[in-house]
């Protein structure tokens, strides 16, 4: 579940979810970084899924890293 | 002679919708409400199939088939053809270029469709495979399906307006008033806030009212250069597409549209204030509410009060079939229901709004679009 950063390897822009080309330089290489310090933007119980009430609902949050980026995260997984 | 004319007047003059429903047959393939909806858009048109030279398909279970297997299984000779891609937007998106199409001469009638039939393990297929994105990142968090990405947007959004669950259940309640009267409504039974807010929670803060209904169906309309003489014809205006906006960095609460909403009006002597007929896409109210905003219609400060007023107001119609909310959402179909929306409630000398949106790529849909369609 390790998530990571995109980021440009010519201008250093991040992003997540990866691209194929930095939309600010044009550069095609990019290389992976651990996500900064990152804030709980929105969460969400799901208690039910297309085709199914779950058993375990799952808690999902939206992540802002301190450089603007948005991520997703399950809170736990059920035991 | 070919011949290209940005300002040649571009028409729909037919308009067909397959049956939606809940619970297809089993039997009921895509291509059979693909094939319902042209048949309905033909004899509105009167025209006949031989008429058409151009098609424009949007559709996730008509796979493995694409535009080219319908047009030889309608026995359609197509000077122009497009498989639309965009879900939502697709609609629109196929639109605009059989706009274009028509003005520069590649095609006279041209015939745009849009639906699916999700069987058994179609739908959860389609939302486990959506993208890439869905595939690395989303599924194995063990999310299937857009509801809880929206469920998120939605909670942003009420941060950020300062707004409470029975903001949403008025558009809800609205759009099912509408409803009653739609034949082909999923849903048709009045809703109370009370109902809406008592709902089975499906991810917090939405409730089941929140979510479309899924259902089997298709739509259908066919553009021309020349108008219906017979029955009724809406001239397209204009269509203007703000797909990946924001490059998908920002938190979703603001459409494409707000790019657009000033511009969207430019060369048309027309402005926000002549709109009759809304038909935003409405796969939850909060992306209804988010385009009631970028577009203008509401001003953004005081949102619970303002959108009170806009549903009270009878200057703008809302959604008049009940919209996806109540209507179903026949998957890509979705894209070309607000035009049957527009083109079965507009009077003789209305104008309509339609929206376009969707495709998730990974929070939010990436593709927002718009048509100022105007009856002749």
């Amino acid at each position: 579940m390790a998530h990571f950063i995109s980021s440009c390897k010519s201008c250093g822009k991040t992003y997540f979810t990866p691209r194929l080309i930095c939309g600010l330089c044009g550069e095609t290489h990019f290389t992976e970084k651990p996500r900064s310090q990152a804030d709980v933007v929105a969460s969400t119980i799901l208690f039910r899924q297309p085709g199914e009430i779950l058993k375990d609902p799952i808690t999902i949050m939206l992540m802002r890293t301190d450089d603007g980026s948005y991520f997703l995260q399950r809170l736990s997984f059920p035991s | 002679m070919l011949r290209s004319d940005s300002s040649l007047d571009v028409f729909i003059r037919g308009f067909g919708q397959a049956k939606y429903e809940r619970k297809p047959n089993p039997s009921l393939k895509t291509q059979d409400k693909l094939t319902e909806a042209t048949i309905l858009a033909l004899k509105q048109s009167e025209l006949s199939i031989s008429d058409i030279d151009g098609l424009g398909v949007s559709s996730f279970t008509l796979t493995p088939d694409r535009a080219i297997d319908i047009a030889v299984k309608f026995g359609i000779k197509a000077s122009w053809i497009m498989d639309g891609g965009t879900g939502g937007a697709s609609g629109i998106d196929m639109a605009q270029h059989a706009m274009r199409a028509i003005q520069s001469g590649d095609a006279k009638n041209i015939l745009l469709i849009a639906g699916d039939v999700f069987q058994s393990e179609d739908f959860i297929k389609l939302v486990s495979h959506y993208n890439v994105n869905t595939e690395e990142i989303l599924v194995p968090m063990g999310i299937s399906g857009p509801n809880s990405l929206f469920a998120l947007l939605t909670e942003m959004q009420m941060k950020k307006h300062g707004l409470v669950k029975e903001d949403y259940a008025r558009i809800v309640c609205k759009q099912r008033e509408y409803a009653s009267n739609n034949e082909n409504a999923a849903y048709r039974n009045m809703l109370s806030v009370d109902d809406y807010l008592n709902a089975p929670i499906v991810a917090t803060p939405l409730g089941l009212f929140d979510c479309v209904p899924v259902v089997a169906g298709a739509n259908a309309i066919i553009l021309s250069s020349h108008k219906n003489e017979k029955g009724k014809s809406v001239m397209i205006r204009k269509i203007v597409s703000a797909h990946n906006s924001d490059l998908h960095e920002g938190d979703g609460t603001v459409t494409g549209l707000a790019q657009v909403k000033d511009s969207l009006w430019d060369g048309t002597n027309l402005s926000r204030k002549d709109v009759d007929l809304l038909s935003l896409y409405d796969d939850y109210p909060a992306i209804v509410l988010a385009q009631l905003i970028d577009l203008g219609f509401l001003k953004g400060e005081n949102v619970s009060e303002e959108l009170k007023s806009f549903l009270s107001s009878s200057k703008h119609i809302l959604n008049s079939s009940g919209g996806q909310l109540s209507a179903g959402q026949c998957g890509a179909g979705a894209g070309l229901h607000g035009f049957i929306e527009a083109m079965n409630g507009l009077t003789t000398d209305g104008v309509a709004l339609i929206s376009g949106y969707g495709m998730v790529v990974h929070r939010y849909g990436a593709c927002s679009n718009v048509a100022i369609l105007e009856a002749v």
